[in-house]
């Protein structure tokens, strides 16, 4: 036999006298850290919108349980009507953003088409640009009387009907869409970057036509990011309030979004409020519900990763034809707003625009002379800035808890994270409004309230950007600092961390420009020292003053641009087209 | 006790157990393999000992103290431990020579002697020439060595080695199996080395415990390992071998075929059924009957040929009996298929084991 | 179009500490107040009343005349600014010092929830007399303005013989997608104008008018751009935004006195009694009724709240045309009504 017995002969008898660890050397600083995490997410997600569900339930005057709150939410025809009328909106809104998002996606990445990168710039474009400046370019557009398009018309055809009017549903279809089809485009180029051509030749193999295979092979492939983008408009389109509080009143098309606005002017019904958004979340909530059904039901996860070789379909003469289209998306959702609102910026009165009487006065009033134009600035870009790093960080840690299992509960923790997805803005508003707007806390008109609620309302983007990358670092490069010492903090920071800087600023960018311009959650939130620029942009549209608006717009504009310029310098251009 | 004790170990993943009732004792500056197929539980008990999971039975010491047990564990980062990953898991924001002085600057150890200790070791791996490099730049086997550096100049009190070369091509793991040896020779660090491959166990080991379903079924010197197996998955996991069953009838093992005196066997065997493992090396192939020698020797038929450059593989199929046998042969001894043929076996090579 | 007013307000800044000698000296309680309102830093004024603008002008000159206290306004339509004031206290974190509005009934809605100040200025006794008996007698607010309401017109787009006569006019068939008004919903004097057309015709009127496919803006202060402009050929429009632009801009804009009545709504102005800086707060609001800012107001075709300061050329004095004024309890107690009945016949 060997020199070594077998090991377990030595056990018998022996009576070992190990020393037994002390509790704090068990202890890692780190499970402090994740405690704190989720009650921060408490804090974030749990609290407003349990608030807002008890406030639902809670009679105003005394305090008690009620049901009175729906009975008056859903007790008037015209309050039903307004939810209706979201429903109708949100469905139509969704159909133009596909038909503008998915054919631009598929241009763009799949075909010969010229022009693709103006295309992806125009796209981005459509990002940058918010919602309510679109829809003020709009309204110098197609103003029923004196836009730019139907003066062209009286003029050319003598008619005295408005060729296009503004202050319509379809107007507030078509505003509401330019905004929002850029993450249709992004969801659905990403799906069709994926498929690789092998996977439609096996089908022409088999003796499927062209046709044939875009219907059986290439459609079903790209189907649930058409579902998923599909989804995410109408959650947008239902939830945004500048567009509608600037043309659904004129267009006297109520929206849900404006009869809130209504419980929240005098007599003050923050209850009423939450009960009349409760079933609008119950409504995005199930449709979540119903596209994890329809997608699992058909097992469309199989496509991960890049796919193969991809070989570009050949347009020939309709190159230009597909080219044409896209041309027009961009024109009417970046290039004609952009131009009218940049006109009326740099003009004493928009309507008799001449190049001769260019002026900067407009600028000078805003940034010098209106009392909170320039300070609004100033608090739109920090809160952005702010509640980007905060949703990001926050995310990171998050992230790494779920990504590394290092809780029992922390798929619980991935999904608070990404709850907010189905939250409206403005409902989130109410639900931070009931939880802390009130004594003890008092954050009503603090930038603290502004910030929480928008690291909220940006967190699902920020957890899912920093989950796929966490998911790209390999586990073991954080154990090889923990056997050599370094605890788990020491490992986010050292590896982790840096690994991830990529990723982090680009979801940081992500959030930080629709964060900056922000409007629905912040129009319930904001005080007089904590007015952001949309809503300080929506005051002066109420008084009519839409060259000094278009002014503060393009400040708001460059100012994004810029920092996004920065962001293009250092991650490179398409960043922000691809989802990570 | 001095060095790492396992005493008891389990670890329960849901129902499943991946580890159960694990005993070992590794001394000071003995190099120990876990060798046995995936799932057998060896990483699951290597990361018990690194401290990444914690045990649900039993407890981990080293040098009398408690590591881990039920009640609790002491973090990975303070066990003064090191591990070599099998994915390198060389961070690559850092340079090479950023990588392997990490450790010592997490020890508090003022700048210079980080530059010059990690320039010593990275002298040692011979990567010196690349110290400034980033890891994308390097090559797998160029990884490794960073890797093993790293690991090993901080001299951790017990060095783990989880599958490092399993991603590694045939000749560069051949290569760095001695390269881990040569650093073991040179440090004399206590190891822990996980593997499926038993070349690489058997290349570095003072010991190797041979696991499977969670349990260690062995634990020895390659060599006892390989001559002396105890079990029928360790004589058949290490190396190939021929089983065969018999019965012993007073002093007479009664096998298939033929019979072996208990008195020449290297064991002692029990009454009744026995079942014992020849490995094709303990057998020998001869056109004719061979005359010399005290072997036990059987008349039949090559059935099957095959030349693997360094050795013949024939089967044999006795022809008293259905029995066949792998044997393994020198090239110099060729064989045609269905030529008769005669086996010798030395019965100090029949070693019976537990069923 | 922005740049003149602004010009000049400037003007009128560097200007009026040289018109009046008397505005330059302080009196003893005043100098009292400022004293006291320096340590306390900006006030907060939620204004619907005028302009951002014409607010910012207020506030630019009440910084002049007393350094070391600021002035922030706060400029939006009626109801969001009583709403805002309201959530805050609802909240309990009131941010407002002072609050000017055009609706009244919410001063009265402010008083009944204790939450306006009593403060009678100095300044009071100098007031033209029929403004001041239009505040509260208890003194919880002062009237800060008046600014009828009226009919504007584009003037490029309409001769004067075309232009509505009274009010009836608005839902003439020849103004069909031409008419703009202010929201009830938004806007606390569309409210009292909503009440008041109710009393002259009944809601027949409002009906009739929904036929013609009024534009409706969230608060009255647009009406006059969307004539500037030529959207809208005519609308309901405060008459000193209408002369503003018509004297100030030689915009195509004028303005027509209804001769069934124009609204009078009282602009007011209270000072909150929690207010954050309560002595910087009173010291404002006397400020409004000195000098400076009625000649402000005469300067920008408001009717100024002084006695013996002169209109700006070409204004017609108040007692020149017919007005119509709704009682405080009366507009109270009906534009909640009125605004579910506007809702229901406008779909908003």
């Amino acid at each position: 036999m060997t020199s070594f017995q077998s090991t377990s002969v030595e056990w018998s008898g022996e009576t070992p006298v190990p020393q037994k660890l002390s509790w704090f050397q068990r202890l890692q600083p780190s499970s402090l850290l994740w405690l704190f995490l989720a009650a921060i997410l408490v804090v974030l997600v749990v609290a407003p919108m349990s608030m807002l569900l008890v406030t639902s339930f809670t009679d105003g005057a005394t305090g008690g349980w009620t049901l009175g709150n729906y009975v008056e939410a859903y007790g008037h025809e015209r309050h039903v009507t307004a939810l209706t009328n979201t429903l109708k909106m949100g469905a139509a809104v969704v159909v133009l953003k596909l038909l503008f998002g998915v054919p631009l996606a598929w241009a763009c990445t799949r075909t010969d088409m010229p022009g693709k990168n103006f295309v992806r710039y125009g796209v981005f474009g459509a990002f940058i640009l918010p919602p309510y400046l679109g829809a003020v370019g709009w309204i110098l557009l197609a103003g029923p009387n004196t836009g730019w398009i139907n003066r062209a018309w009286y003029a050319l055809s003598q008619s005295s009907e408005p060729l296009v009017n503004v202050f319509s549903f379809w107007g507030l279809v078509l505003v509401t869409s330019i905004g929002g089809f850029f993450l249709v485009f992004v969801f659905v180029s990403t799906a069709f970057e994926m498929i690789s051509s092998e996977m439609e030749d096996a089908a022409n193999m088999l003796g499927a036509g062209p046709v044939k295979t875009a219907m059986k092979v290439t459609f079903p492939l790209v189907l649930p990011a058409i579902i998923g983008s599909a989804m995410i408009s109408f959650l947008g389109a239902i939830a945004l309030y500048g567009v509608p509080a600037l043309i659904s009143i004129p267009a006297r098309y109520p929206v849900v979004v404006i009869q809130l606005a209504e419980f929240f002017s005098f007599p003050l019904r923050v209850e009423v409020a939450a009960a009349y958004s409760i079933p609008l979340l119950l409504i995005t909530m199930s449709l979540l519900g119903l596209q994890r059904l329809v997608l699992n039901r058909k097992g469309y996860t199989s496509i991960s990763g890049k796919g193969g070789e991809r070989r570009l379909v050949k347009l020939g003469k309709w190159r230009w034809a597909m080219f044409g289209y896209c041309f027009v998306v961009v024109a009417l959702a970046v290039l004609m707003p952009l131009i009218v609102l940049l006109m009326a910026a740099f003009s004493k009165n928009w309507t008799s625009f001449s190049f001769d009487g260019l002026t900067l006065s407009n600028f000078y009033y805003v940034l010098f002379q209106h009392s909170s134009s320039q300070k609004a600035l100033i608090t739109s870009v920090s809160v952005g800035a702010v509640a980007a790093t905060a949703a990001i960080l926050l995310a990171l840690c998050i992230g790494y808890i779920v990504q590394r299992k290092l809780l029992p509960f922390s798929s619980a923790l991935a999904f608070i994270a990404v709850s907010p997805f189905v939250i409206p803005g403005i409902v989130l508003a109410i639900g931070f409004y009931a939880a802390y707007a009130f004594p003890p806390l008092a954050l009503y008109g603090t930038y603290t309230i502004l910030v929480l609620a928008f690291v909220t309302r940006f967190l699902p983007i920020a957890f899912t950007t920093s989950a796929a990358g966490i998911r790209a670092i390999h586990p073991e490069m954080e154990d090889a600092v923990r056997i050599l010492g370094g605890g788990r903090l020491e490992a986010v920071r050292s590896v982790v961390a840096p690994l991830l800087k990529r990723t982090l600023a680009g979801g940081w960018l992500l959030i930080f420009v629709p964060a900056a311009q922000e409007l629905s959650t912040a129009i319930f939130l904001v005080g007089p020292t904590t007015r952001v620029v949309s809503v300080v942009l929506l005051d002066l549209s109420e008084e009519g003053q839409l060259e000094t608006l278009a002014a503060l717009g393009t400040l708001l504009l460059l100012i994004i641009v810029a920092v996004v310029a920065v962001g293009f310098r250092y991650l490179g251009r398409d960043f922000m087209l691809r989802r990570q | 006790m001095e060095g790492l004790v396992l005493r008891k170990l389990g670890r329960r993943f849901g129902t499943f157990d991946a580890v159960r009732d694990v005993n070992l004792h590794i001394k000071p500056g003995e190099f120990v393999s876990l060798l046995g197929p995936s799932g057998c539980g060896k990483t699951t008990t290597l990361r018990m000992i690194a401290g990444f999971i914690d045990p649900n039975a039993g407890s981990i010491e080293l040098d009398g103290k408690v590591l881990s047990d039920p009640s609790g564990s002491l973090p990975p980062e303070k066990r003064g431990m090191s591990m070599i990953f099998q994915s390198y898991a060389i961070w690559p924001n850092m340079t090479v020579a950023q990588n392997v002085g990490f450790g010592l600057k997490l020890r508090k150890l003022p700048g210079h002697e980080v530059k010059q200790r990690a320039g010593e070791m990275l002298e040692v791996v011979r990567m010196s020439h690349l110290a400034d490099r980033y890891p994308s730049e390097l090559s797998g086997g160029q990884q490794q060595r960073v890797a093993l550096a790293r690991a090993i100049v901080i001299r951790p009190a017990v060095l783990l080695l989880d599958e490092p070369l399993s991603n590694l091509d045939a000749n560069l793991r051949e290569e760095m199996r001695f390269e881990i040896k040569r650093m073991h020779d040179e440090f004399r660090i206590t190891s822990v080395y996980v593997t499926h491959d038993q070349a690489e166990a058997m290349v570095t080991s003072d010991r190797i415990a041979v696991m499977n379903n969670g349990r260690m079924e062995q634990v020895d010197t390659p060599y006892a390992l390989y001559t002396r197996p105890k079990t029928r998955f360790v004589a058949s996991f290490i190396g190939r071998t021929n089983f065969v069953s018999g019965t012993r009838t007073g002093d007479i093992v009664d096998f298939n075929g033929f019979s072996v005196p208990v008195g020449q066997l290297p064991e002692q065997v029990t009454a009744g059924p026995v079942t014992a493992s020849i490995r094709p090396q303990a057998m020998r192939l001869s056109a004719s009957e061979p005359h010399d020698g005290s072997g036990i020797k059987l008349p039949g038929s090559v059935k099957q040929s095959a030349f693997l450059g360094e050795t013949w593989d024939y089967v044999f199929q006795a022809s008293n009996s259905d029995a066949e046998f792998k044997v393994a042969a020198p090239p110099a001894d060729v064989h045609e298929v269905g030529a008769p043929a005669w086996l010798e076996i030395d019965p100090k090579q029949i070693v019976a084991i537990q069923e | 179009m922005t740049c003149l007013k602004s010009i000049a307000a400037a003007a009128l800044i560097v200007a009026l500490p040289l018109g009046g000698a008397a505005a330059g000296e302080m009196t003893a309680a005043e100098t009292e107040l400022y004293e006291a309102a320096k340590g306390e830093g900006t006030i907060t004024w939620y204004v619907s009343q005028t302009t951002t603008e014409f607010a910012d002008g207020i506030c630019a000159q009440f910084i002049e005349r007393y350094p070391g206290v600021g002035c922030n306004a706060v400029r939006a339509s009626g109801q969001v600014v009583f709403q805002r004031i309201q959530q805050e206290l609802q909240a309990g974190a009131l941010q407002a010092d002072v609050m000017s509005t055009n609706d009244d009934g919410q001063m009265y809605r402010l008083k009944e929830q204790n939450a306006l100040a009593q403060y009678a200025p100095e300044n009071l006794e100098h007031m033209v007399p029929a403004m001041r008996e239009m505040a509260d007698p208890e003194n919880y607010w002062i009237t800060s303005g008046v600014s009828p309401l009226v009919i504007a017109y584009n003037t490029r787009l309409v001769s004067e013989e075309e232009a509505p006569k009274n009010w009836t006019d608005l839902y003439d068939p020849k103004w069909k997608n031409q008419v703009a008004i202010g929201h009830p919903g938004f806007s606390g004097s569309v409210g009292l104008w909503t009440v008041m057309i109710e009393d002259l015709y009944g809601w027949e009127f409002f009906e009739k008018l929904e036929e013609n496919a009024p534009q409706i803006g969230r608060s009255v202060a647009d009406g006059h751009n969307l004539v500037v402009t030529g959207e809208r050929k005519v609308a309901l429009a405060p008459l000193s935004l209408i002369e503003a632009d018509a004297r100030g801009k030689n915009s195509p804009i004028a303005a027509v006195f209804p001769e069934d009545g124009a609204l009078m709504p009282p602009s007011v102005t209270g000072v909150m009694s929690d207010a954050p800086h309560p002595n910087a707060a009173r010291l404002f609001v006397n400020f409004i009724l000195g000098p400076e800012i009625s000649e402000y107001l005469a300067s920008d075709y408001r009717y100024p709240l002084r006695e013996g300061v002169p209109l700006a050329e070409g204004m017609r004095p108040l007692d020149s045309y017919r007005t119509n004024v709704i009682p405080i309890e009366e507009g109270m107690a009906r534009v909640p009504e009125i605004q579910t009945k506007f809702r229901n016949t406008f779909g908003i």
